[in-house]
């Protein structure tokens, strides 16, 4: 069928405002995400830990009923359980966003979409936030969302004990965190990805930012005995987040690691920032 | 047709003093021109100023100094309601190897402020429009060069803009996806889109366009009717016969006509007054049969290169000077 067959009639409808276009980007970013083999053979491999969690939380619910009535009664919740859940959602998103989210801005610069996106009524803070929300939702389906089933099972399981308190802070630490994980990793992404064409470098810059300041704190911790050189790494600033949150203490200080993820947030959406700046006016 | 006469007449972009520059080079001289409606074919050399002028009008690029106006809005003040009415096909690749061809030109419609359902059903109509109809939900990975310059005259047509900017709209194309092309862009000026083309084959232009903008060196050196271009040369003609093609240019010389070579032919002008009856004499009288015999017209890339010359001319003379 050629052109000549229907009629082009202008488009006379309803418009939206700028700020559509952010839920816009961020449904298309997580369609193409989804559109990988690579990501959905990650959240099923995520979903295996999920189960396992949720198979602890009914054990965890089975002793806790079991020991109710003795003197060796549960009378308050470890954190050890909460805190390897944080670590294998923290290690499992960073996988998955080395295997899927690298390319959400290099694919862009290498198919030379930005001439695309900003000839449109863009702006380039919808242009990123959409980006990042695009990657926290896909994020989310391996964090929070599972976060929010395993925890609101946990707390149902312990609705009628005197722990629910305690549990209800521990859900809260954990979705809080989570969040703030993906918000974090989320701009990161996107500045590795917004430096290259090719999404296999960012896949290397972006474990680069992670285990190499990581390897460095252990180093120079071994080396000077001291809690400081944590502060350098990317995670343990992010646990050192989810520390505070859940037992309001800290080695070096409370405020030291929110400070330290804010300061990378920011300077990772800097780099965002200024990179899209330079495509815009290609 | 009447519906393509009155959009003609229309200014669609007016720019007054209008310079950009990168750094020490100046991309635009202070650009004063009024672009009237229809199809119009955006032309010059390489580093003429051509993409740095697409680029300010779709506000990618502040001007430095200098005023432009876009379809009556101005920039950049109203930069995003102008790309709002603006349809833009860039000339890179500018389509997403992942996507289909719906989703993506859907994509388009959302990102112009479409409701997503609203932009869904217009992407169907779209593809359908441009000949990919059958193809819509396959990805864009799959699809030949010239499929892929249609979906994206699909995404830039798909909320409906009053002005449309094709930058080489047949760039890699063969002989078919070429025409089919054209054919498009002819079907869009016909339904009364205003339509901007930058390309470097002029034949496109020459099918396509009422109206020519053609800059060299950051400056602007013809704005207006295509056909103004084109002109015919009353006194010149192009003449071939059967034999000795020079011994006959040495006769009409020998009348007062100044002869040239235009490729196989000769191009041959004639005295003050005369209507060409003086070359029909000369071959009479010398024993010539004539082959060919038509006034010359000046094709568009005639016109093109004689227009640059004289700009380059201009330009290497004001260095001169300014030396």
């Amino acid at each position: 069928m050629t052109v000549r067959d229907l009629r082009y009639a202008p488009y006379e409808g309803v418009s939206r405002s700028h700020w559509h276009s952010v839920w816009a980007i961020a449904r298309n970013e997580m369609g193409i995400t989804w559109s990988y083999f690579r990501t959905k053979l990650l959240l099923i491999a995520a979903l295996v830990i999920d189960v396992i969690f949720i198979v602890l939380v009914f054990i965890e619910a089975g002793v806790i009923n079991l020991m109710s009535e003795g003197p060796n009664a549960v009378t308050e919740l470890t954190t050890a359980p909460v805190t390897a859940y944080v670590w294998l959602k923290l290690y499992g998103l960073i996988l998955l966003f080395a295997a899927t989210g690298c390319g959400t801005i290099s694919h862009d610069i290498q198919a030379e979409l930005m001439q695309f996106y900003f000839a449109k009524p863009l702006k380039r803070l919808q242009f990123i936030l959409g980006k990042a929300l695009g990657l926290v939702l896909v994020g989310a389906t391996v964090t929070i969302v599972p976060g929010i089933l395993i925890f609101g099972l946990r707390l149902a399981m312990l609705a009628r004990t005197d722990l629910l308190g305690e549990a209800l802070a521990q859900c809260g630490s954990v979705l809080a965190f989570e969040l703030v994980m993906l918000v974090t990793f989320s701009f990161v992404i996107l500045a590795v990805s917004s430096l290259t064409r090719r999404s296999g470098y960012a896949v290397l810059s972006w474990l680069a930012v992670i285990f190499i300041p990581d390897l460095t704190a252990l180093i120079v911790g071994q080396v000077v005995d001291a809690e400081w050189p944590h502060l350098l790494s990317v995670t343990a600033n992010l646990t050192g987040v989810f520390d505070v949150m859940i037992t309001r203490t800290h080695d070096i200080s409370v405020w030291a690691p929110p400070a330290a993820v804010m300061g990378i947030a920011a300077a990772a959406f800097g780099i965002v920032w200024w990179r899209i700046g330079v495509f815009e006016r290609l | 047709m009447a519906k393509t006469k009155d959009i003609r007449d229309e200014a669609i972009i007016h720019l007054s003093g209008l310079r950009q520059s990168y750094g020490e080079f100046q991309a635009l001289k202070g650009l004063d021109a009024t672009i009237r409606g229809g199809a119009i074919g955006l032309l010059g050399p390489n580093g003429a100023g051509k993409s740095t002028l697409l680029k300010v009008l779709l506000g990618l690029v502040s001007h430095d100094s200098g005023s432009v106006e876009v379809l009556g809005l101005r920039l950049p003040d109203d930069v995003f309601e102008i790309r709002r009415q603006i349809g833009y096909m860039p000339e890179t690749e500018a389509v997403h190897p992942r996507m289909t061809a719906i989703a993506y030109v859907t994509f388009a419609g959302v990102l112009c402020g479409m409701p997503r359902g609203h932009a869904f059903q217009r992407a169907h109509d779209i593809l359908y429009h441009v000949g990919l109809g059958e193809a819509r939900y396959r990805r864009l990975e799959t699809f030949s060069q010239g499929m892929r310059q249609r979906v994206k005259l699909a995404q830039a047509l798909v909320h409906g803009p009053r002005l449309l900017f094709l930058d080489e709209p047949t760039s890699g194309l063969d002989p078919g996806g070429r025409e089919e092309m054209l054919t498009l862009i002819h079907d869009v000026r016909e339904r009364g889109i205003h339509t901007v083309v930058s390309t470097h084959i002029l034949s496109d232009v020459e099918r396509t366009c009422d109206h020519v903008f053609l800059m060299n060196n950051g400056s602007i050196i013809f704005n207006g009717p295509i056909d103004r271009l084109k002109r015919t040369d009353e006194d010149t003609f192009l003449v071939e016969v059967k034999r000795d093609l020079s011994g006959f240019c040495k006769h009409l010389e020998k009348a007062g006509c100044t002869t040239g070579f235009s490729g196989f032919k000769l191009s041959v002008k004639v005295p003050g007054g005369d209507d060409g009856t003086i070359i029909l004499r000369t071959a009479i009288s010398e024993g010539y049969q004539i082959r060919h015999f038509t006034p010359s017209k000046q094709t568009l890339e005639m016109a093109f290169m004689e227009l640059v010359d004289k700009a380059r001319q201009e330009d290497g003379t004001a260095g001169e000077g300014a030396g």
